[in-house]
């Protein structure tokens, strides 16, 4: 790249910081994104202006090209925290990168404006110039899909609280209504709420109830296991209930090994051994 | 975060020792209370290991961070006799001293990464690592 | 060498782990244990653990081992007060604690060698 057109580029930025920042707001205000108002016209001016002021120091080096040198380290990082954050509130990966990608136009228009007598300088900065906002873009989707992830991992944590309650049903007596799957991530969050909640109810029976589980083959089994295990190192007895006849055919055809297990085939049995078992009798009362 | 603490192993003081600097940085680099259990109590097996084993040693606990986030690192390192068949110790139930079968298998299981490497006359390097999630 | 304190009460010894054990004192206060069993002829030892915040492989054998020790001289053992993290990180490692019976404190520790007391004397 010729030195020429790097110092032009810088020149340009520097002199034309206030207009580019200027024209490059309005260019953004004019987004969806921000139509949506998932920003404040005020929080658009201070970022846009923070970026372009990071830019401007970061190029001001001559380099405009390697974004891993560590003049780019301020302007990558507040650019990925930029895009972590419109991520969590709701910018779609578009409406993100078009953060950058809408000053690339604004710039190459300014520049036009100031080289319009020398074609050759102008394809040159614009070609340099919208190479390096390439590369930012890549940088601000990168951190855009990170966000996301995060936003994602999140949800999924408090969905699975949601879906394992654990309700107790009489002193010393717990019930986990199991529904649907129980993979490895929601059998640790079961094991770890169950544990909490015989420490919280003083409880000694936990009845586990899995008549709302699509498929029980050997690796559920186990983690169910796994779960009663622990709670009976904490002095808990548990009872697996929900074994309908479909239930118990398909596991005896998987091959799966209940035995360590006490199960009866309804809520209703199990509740029922719960109570023998703490020596408590429910009866009519007379009259 | 660059945080390394590193405990000489030379006697059952300092397995305790260790165990409270494990549980000190899981704390703070904000494990749940199980995760802590988990990881303390991993640090017990390998420094444990290290004083039955190879009478001395160092266990070098690290906060890091890779692609699954951040995370704690912990390095159990001795110059003892070595492991002749790691394959063997790796499996359950399989014990050398003192009863304890557990040790290695059962640490594997408290952690997301396990890595052992031993040579016999030489000595044994177990590096674990448990990711923030 | 600190020594942890072994309570009676009635026939039951009481032990309470507070302080972080290191090897040689669990030996040591395996011993004692047994010495005391052997005293006081006691029938039941409630083993609680609420205020330790780690059992590793060590001491989980060392409580399985004293249990099934104390019951070759007709003493039952609870273990009381695990905490939800210990109970995950015991399974997880495979320590079963065979021979141990546990309960979730103290009181239902001593209401279940209790009960268990009725059931032998019914039996014998």
């Amino acid at each position: 790249m010729a030195k020429k057109e790097v110092s032009n580029i810088s020149g340009v930025l520097v002199k034309k910081e206030k207009e580019i920042l200027d024209a490059w707001i309005k260019a953004q205000a004019d987004l969806p994104a921000f139509q949506k108002g998932l920003i404040t016209a005020k929080q658009l001016e201070e970022e846009s202006s923070r970026f372009l002021k990071l830019l401007v120091k970061a190029v001001a080096g001559g380099n405009l090209e390697d974004i891993t040198a560590p003049e780019y380290d301020e302007i990558n990082k507040s650019l990925a925290d930029l895009s972590t954050s419109r991520a969590s509130i709701g910018f779609s990966p578009s409406e993100t990168t078009n953060f950058i990608l809408s000053l690339r136009q604004i710039f190459i228009r300014i520049l036009q404006k100031e080289f319009d007598d020398r074609l050759d300088t102008l394809v040159n900065a614009g070609l340099v110039f919208a190479d390096l906002l390439d590369k930012l873009a890549i940088v601000t989707f990168e951190a855009y899909v990170k966000g996301r992830e995060e936003v994602i991992r999140e949800q999924q944590k408090s969905m699975l609280e949601l879906s394992t309650p654990v309700i107790q049903v009489w002193d010393e007596i717990l019930i986990l209504p199991l529904i649907g799957s129980v993979d490895s991530a929601r059998a640790k969050q079961i094991m770890e709420s169950l544990l909490e909640s015989i420490v919280t109810t003083k409880s000694s029976m936990v009845i586990i109830d899995i008549t709302g589980v699509p498929a029980v083959d050997t690796e559920v089994a186990s983690r169910l296991l796994r779960t009663m295990q622990a709670a009976r190192l904490m002095g808990a007895e548990s009872i697996l209930t929900g074994l309908s006849p479909q239930i118990s055919q398909t596991i005896v055809h998987l091959g799966v090994d209940l035995s360590g297990f006490v199960t009866r085939a309804s809520l209703r049995d199990g509740l029922e051994l719960a109570f023998r078992k703490l020596k408590l009798k429910v009866t009519k009362a007379e009259g | 975060m660059k945080e390394v603490k590193e405990t000489s192993i030379k006697s059952s003081e300092d397995v305790i020792l260790a165990r409270q600097v494990a549980r000190e940085m899981a704390k703070k680099l904000g494990f749940g209370l199980a995760d802590q259990t988990r990881i303390t109590t991993a640090v017990s097996e390998l420094s444990r290991n290290i004083y039955l084993y190879a009478g001395t040693g160092r266990v070098v606990i690290k906060a890091v961070s890779g692609d699954s986030g951040k995370g704690m690192e912990i390095v159990a390192e001795d110059n003892g006799p070595g492991i002749p068949d790691i394959e063997m110790v790796m499996q359950d139930g399989y014990s050398t001293s003192k009863g304890l079968g557990q040790g290695l298998p059962g640490t594997k299981r408290l952690v997301d990464e396990f890595e052992i490497k031993s040579k016999v006359g030489a000595g044994t390097i177990v590096t674990i690592k448990k990711w923030l999630r | 060498m600190e020594r942890v304190p072994i309570l009676k009460m009635g026939d039951t010894l009481i032990l309470t782990l507070q302080v972080e054990l290191h090897d040689e004192m669990a030996f040591r206060l395996q011993e004692d244990i047994l010495k005391k069993i052997y005293e006081t002829r006691a029938r039941g030892l409630v083993i609680d653990v609420s205020a330790v915040n780690l059992v590793d492989s060590f001491m989980g054998r060392m409580i399985s081992d004293t249990a099934v020790m104390a019951r070759t001289m007709g003493v039952e053992s609870v273990l009381v007060g695990v905490q939800p993290d210990i109970a995950i990180t015991l399974q997880e490692m495979g320590l079963e604690l065979k021979g141990v019976h546990t309960a979730l404190n103290l009181e239902k520790g001593l209401e279940l060698l209790q009960n268990m007391g009725e059931v032998g004397h019914e039996g014998g």
